[in-house]
């Protein structure tokens, strides 16, 4: 930041002045003299108002415009108070603009009540491109931050303070600011809030479900597999069952008695099986019924209520009993009446529902109110059709059940008459089929292969066969609790992803956190150091020898007397404290000029060019010291304002600090000379050396 | 830069430095989080940019 030209207009005793800073390198200092009065630390204060709204050690502070402007107001009036700050950062050139427009309350009013104001920054860039920050209260406190404004721009009453005892939270805050500490403490502490946020979500995102619900799928999947190798032995028995019947069918046609029986016999199985097949089919339509339309058995209770109290309704002639055209022509259209009947075209049924259409049409609650009415109609019809149609498949299939059971009790007979028969087996062609194979070694009659066919055959349907279907069932069921599972699986397996992924995040933070906080100490320890050797080395210039400044461990300015061996503090004298207090200024901003023209790579600390605007610097010090700092402080700023009385300027530090001056500038003070005899300043310009002009 | 103190399985050097840079630069640019934006600056946001599924195992 290098200033280059302050305006002022209606602000305080400044109607209207310009002041424009010496930027020369070898000519870095401005001194504006001025009598005690006169406006010095007014023009300080602009420096405060235009960057940061604010106004420190002033006088009736909220008396911000020009006194002769107020009086010379008429009530409702307003007077406009404009400060502009010009200054170079970074290559850009910057215009920073406050103003407020106060309007006059009454005719003694010297304060005037806001009606507008403004505040805009302009950054000018070197190609001409003009900028304005969509936050320009946060933009200048980038360039310039608050709470080292009061070290660049400093009241000299007040500057020793700065290494009293009581004050040193400043000298800590500010060295910490200029230094980057903050930002790395701020950046610590934020990080470690990420990390607890991710703390939070991982909790929120429980892992051990995802475990627990694969180990149960697991189980279930072995428990379907054990079934599944049940069945198949089941099924291979099955089949080897049905092949030995097959087998013993084939026998018993070979002998003449049996033959034409088990001919029968087969005919007859043959029919059973397909009845079977039909009772089949219609367990299976009772399934799909009862899964379509079995809810309206339960909720019937309700629809019942709620047309009941239509029905109500209807009676008291709050709602229309009349259907609805649109409803009716919908029936038709679809072709089948709310009772199931078909509704042909030109059919007397189709003709008895449009007979119900009115040629009065209904809209609104009306309409809303028949449809609900036609629609609860229809729900109770079709549950009337539900048990209808239950009513007839359960007709249907004990029918068939009575059918299966005298065709069963048919083949009974066969086999009877079979076993009755007595027929040896010695005329059966075994050339083909093994007895032993068949299990049949004791076999010594037809009665004895039909006994033998039909343990196989009670074997095959009352164990082996509903076996087969017990484990068919549960391997469905089990293999419908594997997908539900695997679903659930599925979810945790997602909700694991966004767990470990919030643990990896939480690790980065804190890696990422704890790195700042070990190059923080590392960090701090140097800057310590350094701002320790700067500030000894320049207080060592100034001040009376043998005493030292020192920046502590706890980043504390102290003084120390060097004489006694072990530094001890020292009650110091006001002077002596200021000429620390400015040390410790002026070599804060020589660390951040170093910094900035070292361009070192450092993610934390760039440094910066910043200048030291001093109201009365001066007045504690005797002649001495006042030489020394005044030789000193040019060196260590790149740019130097100085506020002074010429009492405070003429000798050592016009002789130390002269060389330096680029301009002078007056203060005009004149109690009466304004406006209705109110006071006012001017600023002349009073010299100006020729090589300032760069 | 110092040796890192703690390393992330998975996650390389250069992500976890840029991640720093990124934070700093964030907190700069927010400064004056507290009078200005009345928020933290947006650090959780740069993390779950950088560190995504890819750096799951």
């Amino acid at each position: 930041m290098k200033l280059e030209r302050l305006s002022l207009r209606n602000f305080r005793q400044f109607r209207d002045a310009d002041i424009e800073f010496s930027r020369n390198q070898n000519k870095n200092v401005t001194v504006i003299h001025g009598q005690n009065g006169s406006g010095k630390t007014t023009i300080l204060n602009a420096f405060l108002w235009v960057l940061f709204e604010e106004l420190q050690s002033i006088k009736k502070p909220e008396r911000i415009a020009t006194q002769g402007e107020m009086v010379a107001a008429d009530v409702g009036d307003t007077v406009t108070v404009e400060v502009e700050l010009i200054f170079d950062h970074e290559g850009s050139r910057h215009e920073v603009r406050r103003r407020k427009s106060l309007q006059k309350q009454s005719s003694d009013d010297l304060e005037g009540m806001e009606v507008d104001g403004s505040f805009v920054v302009e950054k000018i860039t070197e190609d001409g491109n003009v900028d304005e920050p969509t936050n320009p209260e946060s933009y200048v406190r980038q360039i310039v931050p608050d709470d080292l404004a009061e070290l660049f721009f400093f009241d000299g009453e007040y500057i020793s303070d700065l290494s009293g005892v009581d004050n040193q939270d400043e000298i800590q805050d500010a060295i910490r600011q200029m230094m980057g500490l903050t930002l790395m403490e701020r950046s610590i502490k934020h990080l470690d809030w990420v990390e607890g946020q991710f703390r939070d979500e991982l909790k929120d995102l429980g892992s051990e479900e995802l475990q627990s619900l694969i180990q149960e799928r697991d189980e279930v999947e072995s428990e379907k597999e054990a079934r599944e190798r049940e069945l198949k032995d089941k099924t291979r028995e099955r089949d080897r069952l049905q092949e030995e019947i097959g087998t013993i069918n084939e026998l018993l046609t070979q002998v003449g008695e049996t033959r034409e029986l088990q001919e029968d016999r087969e005919e007859l199985e043959s029919d059973r099986d397909e009845l079977e097949d039909d009772v089949d089919e219609i367990n299976d339509d009772l399934d799909s019924l009862i899964s379509d339309k079995g809810f309206l058995t339960f909720a019937m209770p309700a629809i019942k209520e709620t047309a009941a109290s239509l029905d109500d309704l209807r009676e008291q002639g709050k709602i229309p009993s009349r259907l609805d055209n649109e409803f009716i022509d919908e029936l038709v259209e679809q072709g089948e009446c709310i009772c199931g009947r078909p509704l042909d075209e030109e059919s007397p049924e189709c003709e008895a529902v449009l007979s119900h259409k009115s040629d009065v049409t209904s809209d609104g609650l009306d309409q809303a109110s028949i449809r609900l009415i036609d629609k609860l109609d229809r729900i109770r019809s079709e549950r009337d059709g539900f048990f209808e149609k239950v009513d007839r498949l359960l007709k249907r299939r004990s029918n068939l059940d009575e059918d299966i059971e005298e065709l069963s009790g048919q083949i009974d007979d066969i086999s009877t008459k079979i076993q009755d028969l007595g027929q040896g087996v010695d005329d059966l062609d075994t050339d083909e089929v093994s007895l032993d194979e068949l299990d049949l070694d004791a076999v010594e009659s037809v009665s004895d292969l039909e006994a033998a066919r039909n343990a196989k055959d009670d074997k095959l349907s009352n164990e082996i066969k509903p076996d087969i279907t017990l484990l068919e069932k549960e391997i469905e069921e089990y293999k419908d609790d594997i997908s539900e599972l695997e679903d659930k699986i599925d979810e945790a397996e997602d909700e694991q992803q966004e767990a470990d992924l919030a643990r990896k995040r939480m690790q980065v933070a804190k890696a990422v956190r704890e790195e700042l906080e070990l190059y923080y100490e590392q960090f701090q320890q140097s800057i310590r150091e350094r701002a320790d050797e700067k500030i000894d080395q320049t207080f060592e210039k100034v001040a009376t020898k043998g005493y030292e400044a020192v920046i502590t461990d706890d980043f504390e300015l102290r003084i120390h007397d060097r004489q006694h061996g072990t530094p001890i503090e020292v009650d110091k004298s006001r002077g002596e404290r200021q000429i620390a207090s400015l040390s410790f200024i002026g070599s804060l901003v020589d660390i951040a000029r170093e910094q900035y023209e070292a361009d070192r790579d450092t993610d934390y600390f760039d440094g910066g060019i910043y200048p030291i605007v001093m109201d009365s610097p001066f007045g504690a010090l005797d002649n001495e010291h006042r030489g020394e700092v005044s030789e000193v402080l040019p060196m260590l700023a790149d740019q130097v304002i100085v506020l002074v009385t010429d009492s405070q300027w003429e000798g050592p530090v016009e002789e130390r600090m002269g060389p330096h001056v680029g301009v002078h500038y007056d203060l005009d003070f004149d109690e009466n000379g304004g406006i209705e005899g109110s006071p006012i300043t001017d600023v002349t310009e009073v010299s100006r050396h020729k090589e300032v002009a760069d | 830069m110092s040796e890192r103190p703690t390393e992330v399985e998975g996650v390389p050097d250069e992500v976890l430095d840029r991640i720093r840079e990124r934070v700093l630069a964030k907190e700069q640019e927010q400064q004056d989080y507290k009078t200005v934006h009345g928020l933290r600056p947006q650090l959780k946001e740069i993390i779950e940019q950088e560190i995504t599924e890819d750096y799951l195992d």
